[in-house]
């Protein structure tokens, strides 16, 4: 069977305090599934792959198909950690290591 | 940081070009000098706009009188049919837009059969719960699919008032793009019709500019 086709997403997270990283990638989910259902969150293969909480950035992991609906989800995204957040998309690659190294991401997050 | 200004910073860093600035119809031209300075601080250039609220079609006469010289781009909103006919036609109207709790059953009867001027729709709009779900979500959806079985021109504006509710250009198209708008058409109204209007808009500031399609070539000597 062929492998599902992936997209990697950088997400800039704009907010007066950075989330923590379980409950910023628990809030997209939600959305998602209240945009989309279970089957939509199901559909997208949503993970989150890295986040730096220094820079505010996170790498987003979807289904190539996904990429748009997914954009839509954090457009529409206002809140995450029960504070006021705007979410967008600064680039997106086919791979992980693209995007790291284009943005030189580091994962503070599991520091 | 002040609003405005984190608000400019958040605007170049999503890749806007240009902006449109509200303003209250009230504000004189020096107060609107600060929030211009900040945007066209970080690189980008403005416009600035006015959104007319009329309750009736004489106050939208009376109020475009008033303010069409001193904003580069009128906005109405249209409540009643009565004001919808006069903004769809009037050529000094440039945008047109519904209230975001307009009844779905009441578009057909505002929009005039013959319309000139550009339809907008505010991503803000469906920002006022924690995610547009619902009523919101099935109204604009409405809205996107009424639109595109009309063909009729659309521009995407996030509305944003504050730093929390802007959007990128991308990512508001595929808000509508998920609704139903095709791609093409999404792209187009977050980027070549608000851009081709306010061209147009900017255009007007020039002192050669006398009206559509005409322009002082040479000036008598």
């Amino acid at each position: 069977m062929r492998r599902q086709s992936r997209r990697y997403l950088a997400v800039r997270v704009v907010s007066d305090v950075a989330p923590a990283r379980e409950r910023l990638f628990q809030d997209i989910e939600d959305s998602l599934r209240r945009l989309f259902g279970e089957h939509g969150v199901l559909k997208a293969s949503l993970r989150l792959i890295a986040y730096d909480i220094e820079r505010m950035i996170a790498i987003v992991r979807c289904s190539d198909s996904w990429v748009e609906r997914l954009r839509a989800t954090l457009a529409l995204m206002t809140r995450s950690d029960r504070r006021q957040l705007a979410l967008f998309i600064i680039r997106s690659a086919g791979t992980v290591e693209a995007l790291t190294r284009s943005l030189s991401i580091r994962d503070c997050s599991k520091k | 940081m002040s609003g405005i200004r984190r608000m400019a910073q958040l605007a170049a860093e999503m890749g806007f070009y240009l902006v449109g600035l509200t303003f209250d119809s009230q504000v004189p031209s020096e107060a609107r000098l600060e929030p211009i300075e900040a945007f066209e601080g970080r690189g980008l250039e403005t416009v600035s706009r006015v959104d007319l609220r009329p309750k009736h079609r004489n106050e939208l006469l009376r109020s475009l009188r008033e303010v069409r010289s001193s904003f580069d781009v009128v906005a109405v909103e249209c409540r009643t049919r009565q004001v919808a006919t006069v903004a769809f036609r009037d050529r000094r109207v440039d945008l047109v837009f519904f209230p975001p709790d307009r009844p779905k059953s009441m578009l057909g009867v505002s929009t005039p059969r013959s319309m000139r001027r550009l339809f907008e729709f505010n991503v803000a709009d469906l920002l006022g719960s924690d995610l547009g779900i619902g009523l919101d979500l099935r109204r604009a959806s409405d809205l996107v699919s009424y639109v595109q079985r009309r063909h009729l021109p659309i521009v995407i504006s996030s509305g944003a008032t504050n730093w929390w509710t802007m959007r990128a250009p991308k990512d508001m198209a595929a808000v509508v793009s998920v609704m139903g708008l095709e791609a093409e058409q999404a792209i187009d109204s977050v980027s070549r019709t608000p851009l081709s209007l306010a061209r147009r808009s900017l255009e007007k500031r020039d002192p050669s500019y006398v009206s559509e399609g005409i322009r002082i070539v040479r000036s008598k000597a």
